[in-house]
């Protein structure tokens, strides 16, 4: 506004209003200064005293008020922070937790599933100021854990005592160096495979495909009757590189992962065939694969647009939101030739952990043994659409009755990517992969630049 | 005596400037300061840490996502601030016009400042998404017939939607600016035969300089540090093509484990936006001084 003022002074011709008006407020404000301004200085003095006070004041409640949440509540019984990574599972978490509460007379449990829970998390290490029992899945940032020496080792208990071993292994894999040592109890394990339309696959009288070449076949079989085959979900980062996981398991070389963090072996190497499969799936995908995100590509596949999609098991309550009636079931992705080497893809969805330094580490146990009681971890596993670590507890819905067998004969693969290092962005990668092609880029450039980029993020990202 | 009269005069002043000034060193400076001794470390935002002095400089160099990230927000930035500052002069100078449902229409032009940027992202979403689409197959247009967001266009739409929502605020901006401007001057330029193009790169322009400088610095300033509305619509893909700095900052420095690497980056986006600031600032202020 200066600007503005000044300027009407000097073009005096123009506007002569203001500039007097100006002169006159001036005049007065010299006048007016030296009466007031002296026996005024010392409350003025005073008050800015008072006024810096003041913000100390706020400064220091600020910060002690955050810790009082903590500890005793007024009753006696401990308060004991659970953190959980799943918005989705809050509703079944909070019903457990209740019945927990009710039941217990020393401690009580509080959930906290925030909005981008990793990223909450990790502020919180920073701090130092850990949640009491903490719920994540087995990937990055569950290695971080294991290194952060703040999760307590719970090597010498017996609440790992019935988890099946194949969990507990992908556990210890998981773990930074991958020694024995058990920072966290399994608790729940997600499937991947395809998501298939019955009523499509029945319409058109195609079979369960076993092998790669079968699968093609079967997308030849829908194209050629005008139905989509795949609906794959691109624009979404997560779901972007849904196939990946699958055909790493069959493809990659045994304990790749490790090895290339050895730098004994590159991406460049052994994953060409991942990546131009891939790109095969895409051929087979609706139009617009590269705009749909998640909640479009779940909703088209609920309303039967297209005949499979490769995804998670999570994914099945979200087509269902749209179609609760859809009859669909899930097979395992057949990522090669050899029918052997077709298995379920497993990932560890549910890790419990505990704070070293919590405030009462027998409740929190006990919380643990609660949550492993067959009732409620059935309760938890049915809601979830999930898979118990333990043998004895099945997922009886009918909707994943197609990998079942595989399940109980143990054909079961693990998660690749949870074993990348933190930050590797396989979808980013994959979807630039895809945009190129979509984009009509030379297909063997292509697929040669993107393990080059696979290569070149893994080395940035393991530094 | 004068000058006496002068320093005392302003302990009201102080008083209103030096708690401000406390909490914006508080939360502002020294969370900077520890950001830069930071980014000269390899801390991960937890745990132990180590002394690694300019690696995580030399490293960003080497980045080649950090060049195609520091590209795109670079042309985004130039191309929204430019898009911006001529549609909302253009619509400042329309509104300040004579015409009929003035007010109303100025409330209109700054409704989509009133709503939150992610609210607008998460509308056009399902408007490219679904929406632009069937338009597209209707028209039998090609290019539109899919989602933009998914495509090497994406860009465009998230230009679109910036452009559409900051045009708002800086017409206010130079609304205010038209008012300064005295009517009179228009009628003794009308007198001496100037017409309306000539008449606003001659008088109104020059008139409001000053506006025009702050709405320039201001809006460069925003959309380099460009971000909700790159998370709620595109995320920053395909691949990493719509990937702002501060997109890449957060998501790599808070779930990607870069923290001091990221930090380093952050140092350097402010040196970038301080340094084309203060370059808008110079060259704009001796354009003002030209005109005076």
């Amino acid at each position: 506004m200066i600007y503005i003022i000044g300027r009407d002074l000097y073009n005096e011709n123009t506007s002569i209003r203001i500039p007097e008006i100006l002169k006159n407020k001036q005049i007065l404000l010299k006048t007016e200064k030296g009466l007031w301004e002296r026996s005024i200085q010392m409350k003025i003095k005073k008050l800015m005293l008072l006024g810096m006070a003041g913000v100390l004041v706020c400064f220091l409640s600020a910060g002690c008020g955050a810790k009082e949440e903590d500890g005793e509540q007024a009753d006696g019984k401990t308060t004991l922070e659970f953190f959980s990574n799943k918005q989705e599972s809050i509703a079944t978490l909070e019903k457990l937790i209740d019945k927990f509460n009710a039941e217990n007379n020393t401690v009580v449990v509080k959930l906290n599933a925030p909005a981008d829970p990793d990223t909450v998390l990790k502020t919180r290490m920073a701090k130092g100021d850990m949640p009491d029992i903490i719920a994540n899945i087995g990937a990055s940032l569950f290695t971080e854990l294991t290194a952060s020496g703040f999760l307590a080792d719970l090597t010498d208990t017996d609440l790992y005592k019935d988890i099946n071993e194949v969990y507990m292994d992908m556990m210890y894999r998981a773990n930074e160096g991958g020694e024995e040592v058990v920072y966290g109890i399994p608790y729940a394990a997600n499937v991947a495979g395809i998501i298939y339309n019955k009523d499509l696959f029945e319409q058109y009288q195609m079979e369960i495909p076993h092998t790669w070449e079968a699968l093609m076949e079967v997308c030849e079989g829908f194209q050629e009757n005008g139905v989509v085959p795949f609906e794959m979900m691109v624009k979404t980062a997560w779901t972007s590189y849904a196939p990946w996981n699958a055909l790493v398991a069959g493809i990659q070389p045994e304990d790749f992962v490790e090895n290339r963090k050895a730098g004994k072996t590159s991406f460049a190497d052994t994953h060409k065939e991942v990546v131009e499969k891939m790109s095969i799936l895409a051929d087979y995908a609706q139009e617009d694969f590269m705009g749909t995100s998640y909640e479009d590509g779940t909703r088209n596949f609920a309303n039967g647009e297209a005949a499979m999609m490769i995804a998670n098991s999570a994914a099945i309550p979200e087509i269902q939101k749209n179609n609760p009636d859809m009859n669909l079931d899930v097979f395992s992705f057949p990522s090669t030739e050899e029918e052997e080497k077709t298995k379920v893809i497993q990932g560890l969805d549910v890790i419990l952990m505990l704070n070293k330094d919590c405030e009462d580490m027998e409740g929190a146990k006990e919380f643990i043994r609660f949550m492993q009681e067959p009732e409620n971890l059935q309760l938890y596993i049915d809601e979830q659409a999930s898979f118990s670590c333990v043998s004895e507890i099945k997922q009886s819905s009918r909707y994943v009755s197609g990998i079942q067998e595989d399940l109980n004969n143990d054909k079961i693969a693990v998660t690749t990517d949870y074993y990348y290092p933190n930050g590797l962005d396989i979808g980013a990668v994959m979807s630039e992969f895809y945009l190129n092609k979509t984009a009509g880029a030379d297909e063997a450039a292509n697929v040669e630049e993107t393990l080059k980029k696979l290569d070149q993020q893994f080395d940035v990202m393991n530094n | 005596m004068r000058k006496r009269a002068h320093i005392s005069s302003s302990y009201a002043y102080y008083l209103m400037v030096i708690p401000i000034m406390l909490i914006f060193i508080g939360f502002h400076t020294f969370p900077f300061l520890k950001g830069i001794f930071y980014s000269l470390t390899d801390w991960k935002g937890y745990g132990e840490w180590n002394f690694t002095g300019l690696q995580n400089y030399v490293q960003l160099l080497k980045d080649s996502q950090v060049g195609q990230v520091y590209k795109f927000t670079l042309l985004f930035s130039a191309g929204a601030t430019v898009l911006v500052n001529v549609l909302s002069l253009f619509l400042a100078c329309a509104l300040n016009a004579k015409i009929k449902f003035k007010t109303t229409l100025k409330a209109i032009y700054f409704l989509p400042y009133m709503l939150g940027i992610l609210i607008i992202g998460f509308v056009f979403n399902y408007i490219f998404a679904n929406i632009l689409p069937e338009a597209g197959k209707a028209m039998g247009i090609q290019a539109l017939s899919v989602n933009l967001l998914g495509t090497e266009y994406a860009w465009i739409g998230l230009l679109f939607v910036t452009v559409w929502q900051s045009a708002a605020f800086n017409t206010m901006i130079y609304l205010s600016g038209l008012q300064t401007v005295d009517r009179d001057l228009y009628e003794a330029a009308a007198i001496d035969g100037c017409g309306g193009v000539q008449r606003f790169f001659r008088l109104t322009f020059p008139l409001i300089a000053p506006f025009f400088t702050i709405n320039m610095v201001l809006s460069g300033k925003n959309f380099l540090m460009a971000f909700d509305q790159v998370m709620s619509m595109t995320d920053g893909g395909p691949g990493i093509l719509t990937t702002t700095i501060s997109v890449m900052i957060y998501k790599r420095g808070f779930t990607g484990g870069q923290f001091s690497y990221q930090s380093a980056n952050a140092v350097v986006l402010f040196l970038v936006i301080a340094a084309i600031s203060l370059f808008q600032m110079k060259v704009l202020e001796r354009r003002e001084a030209k005109y005076q």
